[in-house]
C-alpha cells in the first residue's frame, strides 16, 4: 500500500540500502514483546473539548529490534465524546492520500498528527526510521467509523505508508475501539521487516486549523475537540492498548488519566 | 361459491359460539385484550443539552402517535437512543440502536427499536421496529446537532 508520490526517491533510497546490506541474515523473530501507553488530555477540563495526547512504546523482552506490529487496538473511555467532537467532518480516502498526501485532503478531515520511530536491524546494526503520522476521517461505510492513518517516513528512507482504522463499539468502561490493522513494510526487498517502536499522536484539535467556506472565503477555525463529561468518571478516564505482533504474540498497556485537581468523581 | 359459502357459515358458528361463550361467562373483571398498532412516526428535534458523547434531544413528533419526543443519545460508533414520546393519555419509552452511514457532518443512521415500557394508557406497552434518522454534527452549523427520526413497528399496549 506505499503511496506514489516520492517513489523515485523511495526507491532510490531502497535501492541504496539493499546494495548496501544485500548479504545481511534477517534476525529470527523476537520471543516477545513488552509495550507502554502513556495518554494525556489536554487540555484536562471536564466540560470542556480536548486533545488526546498518546505515546506508545514498544520494546523486545531482552533487548533488540521487537518483532513488528500487525494490529493496534486502542480502546477509549465511554464518557469521551470523539465522534461528537467536530472533528473530522469532512472525509478523505485512501486513493487521494496516496497521489497527494495529507495536503490532497480537506482540511475538515484532519483528526491528529505526530511522529513515530521504527527499527530495522541491518548487519548486525540497529537502524532508526523516523516518519511524521496523519490521521484521517475516512468515509463512512459498512455502518463502521473509518478512519486512515499517513505515515510519512523521512529519514533515512522515503516512504509512505497508508493504512486503515475503524472505530468500533467496545464493552464498558470503554466507549470506543480504535482497530487499526498495520501492513508489514519491508525495509529493502527480501529484508526483514520495519518494526515499530515508538508513536507519538495526537487525537484532536491542538494545533489543527480548519477552514470553512462561507460567502465565497475560507475562514480559518480551530475544531471544539473531544468533549469530556462534565463529571470525571469513578478512578478516571481509562485507556487500554493492545497490539498483536508479527511473531504471533501480543502485549497489552493500560492507562487512567486521573480526574484533574478539585473535581469530584462522578460514578 | 359453494365454498365461500360454507367458510361464511363457519364463521358465523364460530361468531355466535364466542358471543354465547362471553354472554353465559359470569361477570367478573378481567384483563382488556392488548391493543396493537401499526406505528410509524417521525421526529425533528433539537438540543437540549450535550455532555461528552451523551445528547439530550427535544421535539414534536407526528404520526400515528403525536406528541413530544425526548431522545437521550449516546452517540459513539454506534448510535443509541432511549427515548420516551410522551402522547395523549401516557408515554411510551424504549430504545433505538443504529450504525452510521453517509456523510461524517451529517451522518445517517438506521438499525433497530425496541419499546420496553410507558405509563398512563400505554402502561403495558411493549414492542418493536426499525429506528432511523440523521443527526448534524457540525457544532458550528445553525442546524448543529438537529436531529431527523422515523421509528416504525408494531405497539402492543
Amino acid at each position: 500500500m506505499l503511496a506514489s508520490r516520492p517513489a523515485v526517491a523511495r526507491l532510490a533510497a531502497k535501492a541504496a540500502i539493499f546494495a548496501a546490506t544485500s548479504c545481511v541474515m534477517a534476525t529470527p523473530a523476537a520471543a516477545a514483546q513488552t509495550s507502554r501507553l502513556k495518554i494525556a488530555l489536554v487540555p484536562e477540563r471536564l466540560g470542556q473539548g480536548t486533545t488526546i495526547e498518546f505515546s506508545i512504546q514498544i520494546a523486545k523482552v531482552g533487548g533488540g529490534v521487537p518483532s513488528p506490529v500487525t494490529r493496534i487496538q486502542l480502546l477509549y473511555p465511554k464518557q469521551v465524546g470523539i465522534v461528537t467532537s467536530g472533528l473530522g467532518l469532512a472525509t478523505c480516502t485512501e486513493a487521494v492520500l496516496e497521489i497527494l498526501g495529507g495536503d490532497g485532503c480537506p482540511s475538515r478531515s484532519l483528526m491528529g498528527y505526530g511522529t513515530a520511530i521504527a527499527e530495522v536491524e541491518v548487519g548486525g546494526e540497529v537502524v532508526r526510521e523516523r516518519a511524521t503520522t496523519s490521521i484521517f476521517m475516512a468515509p463512512i461505510a459498512e455502518g463502521s467509523i473509518n478512519i486512515l492513518f499517513l505515515v510519512n517516513g523521512y529519514s533515512p528512507l522515503l516512504a509512505e505508508l497508508v493504512f486503515p482504522g475503524l472505530l468500533l463499539p467496545a464493552y464498558p468502561p470503554y466507549g470506543g475501539d480504535l482497530s487499526i490493522k498495520v501492513p508489514l513494510l519491508e525495509s529493502f526487498p527480501e529484508g526483514p521487516d520495519v518494526a515499530l517502536v515508538k508513536v507519538r499522536s495526537t487525537i484532536g484539535p491542538l494545533g489543527i486549523t480548519y477552514y470553512e467556506h462561507i460567502h465565497g472565503r475560507f475562514i480559518p477555525y480551530s475544531p471544539s475537540g473531544i468533549s469530556l463529561p462534565p463529571r470525571c468518571p469513578y478512578q478516571g478516564f481509562p485507556f487500554k492498548a493492545t497490539f498483536d505482533f508479527a511473531d504471533g504474540t501480543q502485549s497489552t498497556s493500560s492507562e487512567r488519566v486521573p480526574c484533574p485537581g478539585g473535581h469530584r468523581q462522578g460514578s | 361459491m359453494p365454498l365461500r359459502t360454507a367458510a361464511a357459515t363457519v364463521i358465523a358458528i364460530l361468531a355466535l359460539g364466542i358471543g354465547a361463550a362471553i354472554t353465559s361467562a359470569p361477570a367478573a373483571p378481567r384483563a382488556r385484550p392488548a391493543l396493537m398498532l401499526t406505528v410509524t412516526d417521525t421526529a425533528h428535534l433539537k438540543l437540549v443539552h450535550k455532555h461528552g458523547e451523551y445528547i439530550n434531544e427535544e421535539g414534536p413528533a407526528t404520526g400515528t402517535l403525536p406528541g413530544r419526543v425526548k431522545l437521550s443519545l449516546e452517540i459513539g460508533p454506534l448510535v443509541v437512543a432511549h427515548f420516551t414520546i410522551e402522547a395523549s393519555g401516557g408515554s411510551i419509552s424504549g430504545t433505538g440502536t443504529g450504525k452510521p452511514k453517509g456523510r461524517s457532518e451529517e451522518p445517517s443512521f438506521g438499525g433497530t427499536m425496541t419499546v420496553s415500557h410507558g405509563t398512563g394508557r400505554y402502561k403495558h406497552a411493549h414492542g418493536h421496529g426499525g429506528f432511523y434518522g440523521t443527526i448534524n454534527l457540525n457544532p458550528r452549523s445553525p442546524r448543529s446537532y438537529s436531529m431527523a427520526v422515523q421509528t416504525n413497528g408494531h405497539l402492543s399496549y
